[in-house]
């Protein structure tokens, strides 16, 4: 004789998703992990700092005090051997300052400058030409530009980004505008393609407009 | 008039569950498939800075440094009060010597798992999360140590800045 098979009670297992649910919300993160690249210099042993002779044109001298103040070496513009940057959004006020030059928003305008030289001037970096192999590129003249950036030990970490953030905001403009000008699309575009012919060209791109900075400390 | 007169027998009819359970299992799946598990957790209090300029992190070959304020007692303070974390243990000594040790032990690691995972260990991302607060010296003593160790691909985290009026 068949017996019946009692019917079970499902109503509980949607209980028990959604305890899962909740345990996977609360053990994982939906926020994508995202920063500044940088790819920092090789250790020389023996070369105490390497000592490398840098024509005063093509080299522009950044300096982030042990109070957090941003300085740039003015001479090149204004004659004023530095110029500082406050940073209105930490609270830091140089206003009281004699040769004041504005927000730390200024200093990409600076290192565009400085990197682009678009008037070819005499006390801005010169260019070499320079063969690029990578997506026939060809020759193009690469700046011969190096940012020093100089922090002194007591400066938080927090003005150290956003000089790094100002100072990739430059560089960034200036791959973006060749990118356009040679492929006809935002280097953004290109270096998060996963195209093998357009990562080429972001490569390319990248030679073309190196991210010359070089850091040092000091007390 | 009858036509109105409310049949009392009649009930409210049961709501069917069954399909519930299947819902909430396609949520379930779906949080699974967009998240990613927490890999280590971290020791110490720390803010990003903000940025505009960053990039994603390639997460696959990746390695996480913290370094901020510890949560934990007796952990061992560089300058600034700051204590540093890697992947998932707090270094245990400050000194100079110390700290290279444990950077030592953290980029082996770091490029044995790698290796495991059929990644290049030469293109590991060291991944530092850093408090906004901390001082450049030890930001400094940590990047000199990475270097000695000739793990030079860094990337700073920072948040999304919140756009703000000009």
């Amino acid at each position: 004789m068949a017996r019946k098979t009692p019917s079970i009670n499902t109503s509980s297992s949607a209980d028990i998703s959604f305890l899962l649910l909740t345990f996977f919300l609360l053990t994982s993160n939906i926020s994508s992990d995202q920063g500044i690249m940088r790819q920092l210099p090789k250790y020389a042993k023996d070369v105490k700092e390497m000592d490398v002779e840098v024509n005063t044109r093509n080299l522009l001298r950044v300096k982030v005090t042990n109070k957090n103040i941003v300085m740039v070496e003015g001479a090149k513009w204004t004659g004023e051997n530095w110029v500082m940057l406050s940073d209105n959004r930490t609270g830091v006020n140089a206003s009281n300052q004699a040769n004041y030059g504005g927000d730390i928003d200024k200093l990409h305008e600076l290192a565009y400058e400085f990197f682009g030289n678009p008037r070819k001037e005499p006390n801005l970096p010169d260019r070499k030409s320079t063969p690029i192999p990578e997506a026939d590129f060809g020759n193009f003249d690469i700046s011969n530009g190096v940012i020093s950036l100089e922090c002194q030990n007591y400066a938080t970490y927090e003005t150290y980004i956003k000089v790094h953030n100002e100072l990739s905001r430059a560089i960034n403009q200036l791959r973006d505008e060749l990118s356009k000008d040679k492929y006809g699309k935002s280097f953004k575009v290109l270096d998060d393609s996963s195209d093998d012919t357009d990562k080429e060209k972001a490569k390319a791109i990248k030679k073309a407009i190196p991210m010359n900075i070089s850091e040092s400390t000091s007390n | 008039m009858s036509r109105f007169k409310k049949n009392g027998k009649k009930e409210v009819p049961e709501l069917n569950t069954g399909s519930m359970s299947d819902i909430i299992f396609m949520f379930l799946f779906f949080f699974m498939v967009i998240t990613t598990m927490r890999e280590s957790e971290a020791k110490v209090k720390f803010t990003e800075p903000t940025a505009t300029e960053y990039q994603k992190l390639d997460k696959k070959n990746s390695y996480t440094v913290y370094m901020g304020e510890p949560t934990v007692q007796g952990a061992a303070l560089l300058d600034n009060a700051v204590s540093i974390q890697f992947n998932d243990k707090l270094a245990a000594s400050t000194t100079d010597e110390g700290l290279k040790t444990a950077v030592d032990e953290f980029v082996q690691s770091s490029r044995d798992a790698s290796a495991l995972k059929n990644e290049d260990p030469d293109k590991i991302t060291y991944y530092l999360k850093i408090d906004n607060n901390t001082r450049m010296t030890a930001v400094n003593q940590l990047k000199l140590a990475l270097r000695k160790k000739n793990a030079l691909k860094i990337q700073y985290a920072t948040k999304k800045e919140v756009k703000r009026g000009k």
